[in-house]
């Protein structure tokens, strides 16, 4: 038995390795979130990974994380916004000061932020459930404070 | 039984083994010299002999992010890894820039090791615009990694024709410009040896693992 482990060992050591990849999914235990939360990852890594990076940790002082970051927890209303709007100016998260432009994704409807919002706040030791549809169009109705 | 197995298993190693090799090696262990090649006929002593020359990136002259004029004499004897970006790109040159970083890290201490990184909106990204944005990518200095700026034509024609990239503006594409992510190594004969696909991290560890065979030649 010992050996058969050995022998799968090695082969998954041959695997392709893609650096620290980690399942963010498996920290979903609700079905519901689950459900929007499965495609809000690819819309994500289709849209939103390139700068902010799959494992949200952004980029330098030039792009910042999603991940453990104090900006995107105060404010559901602001993330929603700044998804579809994009943002401009200074902005201070964690302490730490960004001040690169992010563009704004006109195309994405109110279900895709929906998914997309689902999907970061219930990953990387958030919690917030699902965040709808509709609940996004009300978001989007009104600018938030920034 | 056991022991049977245990056999198989010792007969399987070599297999399993063989296929983690790397498949960009080439038999001999040394990376191609890619591009276009033609054989040109030379007087050597008298004698008439044929020579293969091999595409070379060509001359240039740029400026980086510390104001500094960078030609082709800052890098010659040099191994270098060239890419074309630009600082505004809101698709992939953030993953280009942070496996970048990658062997940035890995190789900055070598002084015949350089990163040139090209940027094709160089109208917007003057010296000061590079020079703000590779502070904030965490790279304090020009000693290895370079970001130029220049001539937006020149650029343009360096990496089609030299770097044999794809690098111009596009009023189509997402931010105006259109590029790849290739990241292409250099040796210190100005040669291309090897292009990867910047985005991908198993291809930037392959980069990685190439440079030191290049900086030994």
């Amino acid at each position: 038995m010992k050996n058969i482990l050995f022998f799968v060992l090695l082969a998954f050591s041959c695997a392709p390795k893609s650096s620290d990849k980690e399942n963010t999914l498996a920290q979903i235990d609700n079905s519901e979130v689950m459900q929007y939360a499965v495609i809000g990852k690819t819309i994500y890594e289709n849209h939103c990974g390139n700068c902010h990076q799959e494992d949200g940790r952004g980029l330098g002082k030039l792009i910042p994380p999603l991940r453990d970051s104090d900006y995107l927890k105060a404010s559901v209303h602001r993330a929603v916004w700044i998804m579809k709007h994009g943002q401009e100016g200074k902005i201070i998260v964690n302490d730490q000061e960004y001040n690169q432009a992010m563009p704004a994704n006109p195309t994405l409807t109110p279900l895709e932020i929906s998914q997309i919002s689902t999907y970061l706040y219930n990953i990387w030791g958030l919690k917030e459930g699902v965040i709808s549809p509709n609940q996004v169009q009300e978001y989007l109705n009104e600018e938030p404070e920034f | 039984m056991k022991t049977k197995f245990s056999l198989l298993i010792l007969l399987a190693l070599p297999l399993l083994f063989s296929g983690c090799s790397s498949s960009g090696d080439e038999q001999n262990g040394k990376l191609p010299i890619l591009g276009n090649r033609h054989v040109e006929e030379v007087t050597k002593d008298g004698k008439t002999v044929q020579d293969t020359v091999y595409h070379t990136i060509a001359d240039f002259s740029f400026t980086n992010q510390e104001g500094k004029t960078i030609t082709n004499q800052y890098v010659a004897g040099k191994v270098y890894v060239a890419d074309f970006f630009f600082t505004t790109c809101p698709t992939i040159c953030p993953i280009m820039k942070k496996e970048m970083l990658r062997v940035f890290e890995k190789y900055k201490d070598n002084p015949n090791f350089k990163i040139l990184s090209h940027s094709i909106d160089p109208t917007y990204d003057t010296q000061e615009v590079l020079n703000d944005y590779s502070k904030k990518l965490g790279i304090e200095d020009a000693t290895t990694w370079n970001f130029l700026t220049g001539e937006p034509e020149k650029i343009y024609e360096i990496g089609q024709t030299s770097y044999l990239t794809t690098a111009m503006e596009d009023q189509a594409e997402p931010g105006g410009f259109l590029h790849s992510g290739a990241f292409v190594l250099v040796d210190k004969q100005g040669h291309i040896r090897a292009v990867y696909d910047g985005t991908k991290s198993d291809q930037v560890d392959q980069l990685i693992r190439d440079i030191p065979s290049l900086l030994e030649e």
